[in-house]
């Protein structure tokens, strides 16, 4: 009987710990996430800002909102980040950001 | 029979409470770690969108050059009158940013302008930039949150 207690002790602490180390590193991932799409969307707005707009580079993580004022991490949609110049993506595939009036470089 | 139940029992409950002990603290750990990386992300991401909307701000109120010169926009210096026309609250709430302002104040720390939209949150990202204002080193600090 005791033993039986014991094991279900154990077995509800492991399955606990197994939810808590999910849970950190469902946030450690989204954190990452913030971090490059945070650096993403930095390269983005410079870019804009000073070429008015740029072909982004093909290996970024980010997929633009509709409304191309926003950017989404691609493996975590929930994280996103806010960019004030507009974020499209042409037939190619290929992500482009750029001030209004003004073709990408 | 007597003697293994008692050993049994002890055994037991000081491994079970030693389990616990040590579930308790790897729970706390675990929060601890969950949240600082959390929390240092939150103010990496709020630090750079301040960085950015700061540079936005700079861009949009840039003095535009005189039309004979070409009107190009003169690096760093800030033109109030684009400044007034910059549409805050189109960006708050095109953006869903919570709350966002412009400053931009003299050498003797005199407020020369000032534009706010939306409602501060617990977090307050500023960034303040140097800029010129008809030749005079202002302060630029723009604020979101």
């Amino acid at each position: 009987m005791a033993f039986a207690i014991f094991l279900s002790v154990i077995a509800i602490l492991v399955s606990g710990a197994v939810a808590i180390g999910n849970g950190t590193e469902e946030t450690a991932v989204a954190s990452s996430e913030r971090y490059l799409l945070s650096y993403e969307a930095l390269c983005a707005d410079t870019a804009a800002g000073s070429l008015h707009g740029a072909v982004l580079p093909q290996n970024i993580s980010a997929v633009p909102s509709l409304d191309g004022r926003r950017l989404h991490s691609a493996k975590n949609p929930q994280v996103s980040q806010v960019v004030f110049h507009k974020v499209t993506v042409d037939y190619g595939g290929r992500v482009k950001v750029q001030e209004a009036g003004h073709e990408p470089v | 029979m007597s003697q293994s139940k008692a050993f049994f029992s002890f055994d037991a409950a000081a491994a079970s409470f030693s389990a616990i002990i040590l579930f308790a603290l790897f729970s706390i750990l675990s929060f601890a770690a969950s949240n600082s990386a959390k929390e240092s992300s939150a103010m990496a991401e709020g630090e750079l969108l301040a960085l950015r909307f700061s540079s936005y701000v700079l861009e949009k109120g840039a003095k535009v050059g005189l039309p004979q010169e070409g009107a190009h926009y003169v690096a760093g210096e800030i033109d109030l009158a684009r400044l007034e026309e910059f549409d805050l609250q189109e960006i708050v709430k095109s953006s869903g940013i919570k709350y966002a302002s412009v400053l931009v104040a003299g050498e003797r720390k005199e407020r020369l302008f000032f534009k706010e939209a939306g409602e501060a949150g617990k977090q307050v990202f500023c960034a303040r930039r140097l800029a010129l204002l008809s030749g005079e080193a202002v302060r630029l600090e723009a604020c979101i949150s």
